[in-house]
């Protein structure tokens, strides 16, 4: 590591080496979280006391894109959305080819992670329909998944049931759920709000943006159809957490700071896409939950902290149920 | 001073854009003849009928999968095995495993700031492992554990507590009480010879309070990962007509994670107001040896036993 290597690793150097190491680390980064370390890194390099409140946007900017260049040739990427809910650009290291290589990169059981893919899988199915698109789960509803569906040619299973046995994925208990639960949410791919409500982090979408559109998307879709991973209609990554046009048919999606920004420069607040008044009252995300008269008339009732145990699984399968009735008489209700 | 100077550290030589495309430009050669040219030299065996551009195109494969490959082991704390590079990178390329090795070993080094260092072998503790050991006519000096951990190789100037802070994996806390609980556990075992009675481990361990449970788990359940993750070894001899024997050692893991230098920081961090030859001793006690002086390390040994 002498003149020789130094030559071949241009400017590349100590200071973007231990960048690196702290990041992946930590997995995800915000400008806020580098301040400190880039200030270490620099003491380290003059000798000299550096203060993190010295470190700029570009110090910040230039040890990223030096760093995601630098992993590239491994198929690792550093990538960055907004986050859906505070102001913050949150970086990631974001895996580019998944492979059974980093499968083993992962802590869990192979039971605890069918059971992270049921929540994923209830949260873009089950919890998110045109007619509300939560998109995240309380505890309770965790809970509900914690043992594997039947498989569906369960007559067949009884009959050769002992070969079946042997090989049935197993459950969670209760305890392991919420276990499960919290340390998604350590581990940065959940994230748990004040109402308790889990959805997926900005690093989970980073990572698992391609896999979401593969997995729950129709590809034949056509244009205007209703999709269940949805885009920002002024960023165009992907909406969990914002508002939604008042129209239900409509499909214009907007970030809440994407919303501040976009209406800033019009004068009128429409939808852009069928010009309906924009209420930005309309939600995707839990607020399609909270925001419901009957969460609100449970919350009253019950007190700050205890709410009724099955309410928000009713919300939302009220919401389902509604929407098939109106399907089916072919009317339109508006929502609120 | 004035951020353009500190700025230009960040960028080494000003403007972005300029320095990342040259970065980028000069990838691309040094990992396709740079590395590539020394490596035929010394691999002779290789199959010069393949067009030489083929050949470093899979090698890159190759590396990039065993750098992958040597993270995704880090991240669960699972030792690099050499079986494991045959089975899940090498595939049927196995002949290439030196030269795939020290490529990566290389990218590691210069991307990553780490390197793979080999694990020592474990130890043959227990009179039958010896005695075995000695039937079998294996040494333990010449075998190869064929195991290699991830570790820093950065500068110790960037060693520092913002930059090198503990995982958020499982979380924050938890790794950083995990991290302080090992490297705790090694000092005193490193401290005592290089073993520890169970019942002495267990007393220092409810002086630190920590006999039953500890923040992230019961301390019995920690103390096993410790010893699946290498940092511990727990030997178990069967005495006739009595309980067990049970010596706590460090495992292969803990010796090449917790050096004897970070032993030292942690003991001075504890003592707060050392006498006036404490860091000769304890680095005596440690064995760290000082431009290359030979110490008695035994007799330093006691005087450290008295200080206590």
């Amino acid at each position: 590591m002498d003149e020789d290597q130094e030559e071949l690793s241009g400017q590349y150097g100590d200071g973007n080496r231990a960048f690196l190491q702290s990041f992946l680390a930590r997995g995800t980064m915000t400008f806020e979280e580098s301040r400190p370390i880039l200030a270490a890194i620099f003491t380290a390099q003059e000798n000299e006391a550096v203060e993190p409140s010295q470190i700029t946007h570009e110090d910040f900017d230039s040890y990223v894109s030096a760093a995601s260049a630098a992993i590239s040739p491994f198929d690792l990427e550093i990538r960055s959305a907004m986050h859906q809910t505070r102001k913050e650009r949150v970086y990631a290291v974001v895996n580019t080819t998944s492979d059974p290589m980093t499968q083993l990169a992962t802590l869990h059981s192979a039971d605890e992670i069918a059971f992270v893919k049921r929540v994923i899988d209830a949260m873009f199915e089950k919890y998110n329909t045109p007619r509300m698109e939560a998109l995240c789960l309380d505890e309770m509803q965790a809970n509900k998944l914690r043992t594997p569906p039947r498989p569906e040619n369960e007559d067949e299973g009884m009959e050769n049931g002992e070969t079946q046995a042997q090989h049935a994925p197993k459950g969670l208990k209760s305890s392991e759920v919420e276990t499960m639960m919290h340390s998604m949410v350590d581990e940065g791919w959940f994230e748990r709000s004040r109402d308790g409500f889990y959805c997926l982090s900005v690093r989970a979408l980073l990572e698992l943006r391609s896999w979401l559109i593969e997995s729950y998307n129709d590809p034949d879709a056509e244009e205007g159809e209703w999709q269940r991973v949805k885009f920002c209609g002024a960023c165009k990554d992907v909406v969990t957490i914002g508002q939604r046009c008042a129209e239900r048919d409509c499909l214009v999606r907007l970030h809440d700071n994407c919303a501040d920004a976009f209406f800033r420069t019009r004068r009128q607040r429409d939808c852009p896409s069928c010009s309906k008044e924009w209420t930005g009252r309309h939600f995707i995300g839990e607020r399609a939950v909270t925001e419901t008269e009957a969460f609100q008339r449970g919350r009253r009732r019950s007190g700050k902290g205890a709410r009724h145990s099955n309410m928000v699984e009713e919300i939302m399968h009220d919401g389902e149920e509604e929407e098939e009735e109106e399907t089916r008489n072919g009317s339109e209700g508006d929502e609120e | 001073m004035p951020p353009q100077r500190r700025r230009r550290t960040g960028h080494h030589e000003g403007e972005d854009d300029n320095t990342r495309h040259r970065r980028q430009s000069k990838r691309a050669p040094e990992s396709d003849d740079g590395s590539g040219a020394s490596e035929n030299e010394d691999e002779q065996d290789i199959d010069m009928d393949r067009p030489a551009g083929a050949d470093n195109t899979s090698d890159d494969q190759l590396v990039k999968k065993l750098v992958r490959y040597a993270l995704a082991c880090e991240y669960a704390r699972i030792p690099i095995k050499r079986d494991g590079i045959r089975d899940k990178v090498l595939g049927t390329q196995a002949r290439s495993f030196r030269r795939v090795f020290d490529a990566a070993q290389e990218q590691l080094q210069k991307v990553f700031g780490m390197e793979m260092a080999e694990l020592p072998v474990r130890e043959k503790r227990t009179l039958k492992d010896k005695q075995k050991a000695v039937k079998r006519g294996t040494s333990q000096a010449s075998a190869s554990s064929r195991q290699y951990i991830l570790i820093s190789c950065l500068p110790k100037e960037y060693r520092t507590q913002p930059v090198i802070g503990p995982s958020r994996i499982p979380s924050t806390a938890d790794e950083a009480a995990y991290v302080a609980f090992y490297t705790i556990v090694i000092s005193l075992i490193t401290l005592s010879s290089g073993e520890l009675s169970d019942m002495k481990l267990r007393r220092y361990l409810t002086r630190l309070n920590a006999s039953q449970n500890l923040p992230m788990d019961k301390t019995d359940n920690v103390l096993q990962k410790l010893i699946r993750q290498g940092y511990l070894d727990k030997i178990v001899e069967r005495v006739e007509g009595d309980e067990d024997a049970i010596t706590w050692c460090v495992g292969p893991r803990g010796r090449v994670e917790v050096s004897p230098q970070s032993i030292a920081q942690v003991v001075s961090e504890v003592w707060g107001d050392p006498p006036d030859d404490f860091d000769k001793k304890l680095e005596k006690s440690l064995g760290i040896r000082r431009t290359g002086q030979a110490s008695n390390t035994n007799r330093d040994m006691e005087g450290q036993e008295d200080d206590e």
